[in-house]
Formats: structure tokens, C-alpha cells, sequence
């Protein structure tokens, strides 16, 4: 089969999930960046477990009831599309099989590259990618700067690298632009978020600003958040969280990253727009459900008034621990529970 | 009680202990599904509580483990070559700890389909 035909039978069966999952629906009304690979797996009855493996990626398994193993061991991204690709094998009716890797290319077997190209028709539609640049305000042009398209894997997440390639498979970017994004490691984008504080490079760094507002964002636990705020400090304006009660109930903090920007007197405008980086940082991390992130910038002597600058955005922090996924876990406890 | 019995009791509580933490579940949640305390499956796991006959059961089916399993620690006949022919064929780049993953995750997998078929 010519990659054009796998290209558009493995569209066609991910056009039918996205249907029957209401994986959309999700994204477009609810506020969420995108397709969670495990979800489309729990609404088939198809477990995942995630296991921390030495060389295996991952593996499908059809025994008497389907399942796919994960290594646990890689980043968030990398276990996002090995799942789908698991999934590829899955929906496209194939027998168990165990991967080393999920870039195949196109001298591989057929089973591969349909899984492969699977993965990214299910994890990186086109109107996704359409809908984030429309909420984010990017343009195709700006995908070119590796910060922006870092900030893209995280909410596709995906890898850094796999959302370059898939700009290329949607056509958006040239093979060529791919290969300069693909210089960048984005361990420097993370250290440059964070001003050179970043103890853990396996760690992602997410930059959240104006236009998340309507989001849900998917941070695993350990991850860092950064909140790019437009600053009045020039005026005795301070950014804090919105309410006491907020912080009590979830914990969270907001500090400044200030150390990064040398502050040049001559940029110190009064009443100018600058911004402000702050770290979020939040001791309770509730996976369960999805949780306000309020902020509002006050003048701490006078308290919240009307008219003062907010922000609201929400989070919804996704746990990749060993053993079954959040979703399998739950399938198993309401059928025995139920028993 | 003699000091072989006992540890018998441990080897029991361990395997259950595994076996939980194998599917990732807590303690918390087991107890939820099983409908008792938290602390009772503490106990059960550091030997300290009897385990029903419905409650092993209950276990059974979370763990997808075999009640042979559970309670002697034998582990069920590993399938036949005609399924894990996959392994066979993927062999060659594999460690023994992978393969050791894979064929695990294959048993649970086969004792889930028992379970559902019941």
C-alpha cells in the first residue's frame, strides 16, 4: 500500500473515533487542548498499563480482552503517542506486536506505518491544530519559533519533536524548517522559561498567559508552570492569588521569577504594559478533576477592587504513575464494585 | 501458632501487596471497591486480618490474579506458544526484563477476559 492510502485509511478510522469518542466535543466545549489517548483506550474496554520497561516503548496485546503496555519511564509525550500508536494496532485490526520504537518510516512494515501514521492522525488532526493557533493567537509563521511550537506539544502532548514532524505530515511546515526547529533542544527552552532554574530538564515548563483563559491545560504533577502576566507594578500593583480561600483550599502560591529580566531604568515606563513572569506552584495536586487558577492584580494596601486586572484559567493535572492509567483503574474498581 | 504458618500468613499478605501494587491501585481504593476501611486491607496485606472467601474473590478479580495464585504463589501455566509466537518473533532485540513485562501484562490480559466472561 503507497503511504497516500494508509495516509487516508488510517484518517478515516480516526475520523470515526473522534465521532464515536466525542473526543471534540471535549476540546471545543469543554476547553481542553487535546486527545487524550488513554480516554479513546478506556471507551473501547482496551486496559493500559504502564510498566517501566528498558528498551520497549510499548506493546499491544490481543489476548482474550485487548490491552497495551507502556513504558512508564519516558515522557509524557512519548507515552501519549506510543499509547496511540498501540491504538493504531488496535483499531486497524492487527495481531499482538511489540515496538522499540514508534518512528518507522517508510521501509518499515505495513503494520508499522499504518500504526505510526495512525498515532498522528489521532493525536494531531488538523482542526486541533487549527484550534489551538485560534485560542493561542499564533499564525502558521510563528510555528517556527521553537518556543511557540514547544508550548504546542504541551497542549497537543505530544514530544517537541513529534509536533514538528507533524506540521510537516499536515503540510504547515516545510521538511527543511523542521530540521532547524529540530537544532533547538527543549531542555533551553525549559531553562529559558525559568530563568535558568530548572533542576530536572526532564521536567516540562508551561507558559500560560492571556490567551489560556478559556483552556483546561494538562501539567503532570511534577511539571512547572509559569504565568506570563501583564504588570502594573510601576503603579504598587501586585498579582496574587484571587481569594484566601483559594489558597487554602488548593494550596497554590505565586511567586516572581525575578532574578531573569535586568531591569534597565530606562525601560521603567509609568503606566507602560509590561509583563511579568510568576511561578505557580501548588502543594495539593487533586487528579481527579479539573481546578480555577484565579488570579488578580491588586494594590495590596486597598485591597481587590472593581476593575482591577484577573486571570482565570483552569488546570487539570494528569498523574502518569506506574500501573494501570487513571481510566482502566476506575473500569476495574466499578466492576468489582459491581460484582 | 507455629513460626512456619506465620510466614506462610506473610508470603500470603506480600503476594496481595504485589499484586496491588503491580495495577497501580492504593490501599484506599481497594478498600473502596471491596467495601471495607482502609486499615483493613493494611492488615490483610501485613497478615494481620483473615481474609473472606467473598473478599479473596473480590481480590482475585482486581488483581486479575488466579485464587491458586493468591494463595499459593504458583504462578499459572504460561500460554501457549501460538499467542506468545509475537515474543518469540521480537525476541532478538529484547531484554529478559521486557519479555518478563510483556508476558506478565499477556496473563493479566488473559485473566481479565476470564473475568469478563463470567
Amino acid at each position: 500500500m503507497a503511504a497516500r492510502d494508509i495516509t487516508i485509511a488510517t484518517a478515516k478510522v480516526a475520523a470515526e473515533i473522534f465521532e464515536s469518542s466525542r473526543a471534540m466535543e471535549r476540546i471545543e466545549q469543554d476547553g481542553y487542548t487535546r486527545i487524550d489517548p488513554f480516554r479513546i483506550a478506556a471507551g473501547e474496554g482496551v486496559s493500559v498499563l504502564l510498566r517501566p520497561m528498558e528498551k520497549l516503548l510499548g506493546a499491544f496485546v490481543r489476548e482474550d480482552s485487548p490491552g497495551i503496555l507502556v513504558n512508564s519511564a519516558r515522557s509524557a509525550g512519548l507515552i501519549h503517542m506510543t499509547c496511540a500508536h498501540e491504538l493504531g494496532h488496535y483499531f486497524m485490526g492487527h495481531q499482538s506486536t511489540v515496538d522499540e520504537t514508534i518512528d518507522y518510516g517508510a521501509q518499515a512494515e505495513l503494520m508499522e506505518q499504518e500504526a505510526e501514521t495512525f498515532g498522528y492522525h489521532l493525536l494531531v488532526p488538523r482542526p486541533l491544530l487549527s484550534i489551538i493557533c485560534k485560542r493561542k493567537g499564533w499564525s502558521k509563521a510563528s510555528l517556527n519559533n521553537p518556543h511557540v511550537l514547544y508550548q504546542m506539544s504541551l497542549r497537543l502532548g505530544v514530544s517537541y519533536a513529534a509536533a514538528a514532524w507533524s506540521l510537516v505530515r499536515h503540510q504547515i511546515l516545510t521538511y527543511g524548517a523542521v530540521q532547524e526547529l529540530l537544532k533547538v533542544q527543549p531542555a533551553s527552552i525549559k531553562q529559558a522559561l525559568l530563568q535558568g532554574q530548572l533542576p530536572d530538564s526532564t521536567k516540562d515548563v508551561w507558559l500560560f498567559d492571556d490567551t489560556d483563559q478559556s483552556s483546561v491545560l494538562e501539567p503532570r504533577p511534577e511539571d512547572h508552570l509559569v504565568v506570563r502576566l501583564r504588570s502594573h507594578a510601576s503603579a504598587g500593583y501586585l498579582w496574587q492569588a484571587e481569594s484566601v480561600e483559594q489558597v487554602a483550599e488548593q494550596g497554590f502560591t505565586l511567586a516572581p521569577l525575578i532574578s531573569s529580566r535586568p531591569v534597565d531604568s530606562r525601560d521603567v515606563v509609568f503606566g507602560a504594559e509590561v509583563t511579568l513572569d510568576y511561578l505557580l506552584s501548588k502543594e495539593r495536586k487533586d487528579v481527579q478533576q479539573s481546578h480555577p487558577v484565579a488570579l488578580s492584580e491588586v494594590r495590596p494596601w486597598i485591597g481587590k477592587q472593581q476593575g482591577d486586572a484577573s486571570f482565570h484559567s483552569r488546570t487539570h493535572f494528569e498523574p502518569i504513575a506506574e500501573g494501570l492509567s487513571r481510566e482502566s483503574k476506575l473500569a476495574l474498581i466499578q466492576e468489582v464494585v459491581g460484582s | 501458632m507455629t513460626g512456619a504458618s506465620q510466614s506462610d500468613r506473610n508470603d500470603f499478605g506480600d503476594r496481595l501487596r504485589q499484586a496491588r501494587e503491580y495495577v497501580g491501585l492504593s490501599q484506599e481504593e481497594v478498600a473502596t471497591a471491596l467495601g471495607l476501611s482502609r486499615p483493613s486491607i493494611t492488615n490483610i496485606e501485613l497478615g494481620a486480618r483473615k481474609v473472606e472467601a467473598n473478599e479473596l474473590g473480590k481480590l482475585a478479580k482486581l488483581y486479575r490474579r488466579t485464587l491458586e495464585y493468591l494463595l499459593t504463589g504458583i504462578e499459572p501455566a504460561p500460554s501457549g506458544p501460538e499467542q506468545m509466537a509475537f515474543l518469540a518473533r521480537a525476541v532478538n532485540g529484547l531484554s529478559d526484563k521486557d519479555l518478563e513485562e510483556v508476558a506478565r501484562f499477556a496473563e493479566f490480559l488473559k485473566q481479565s477476559g476470564r473475568n469478563r466472561g463470567e
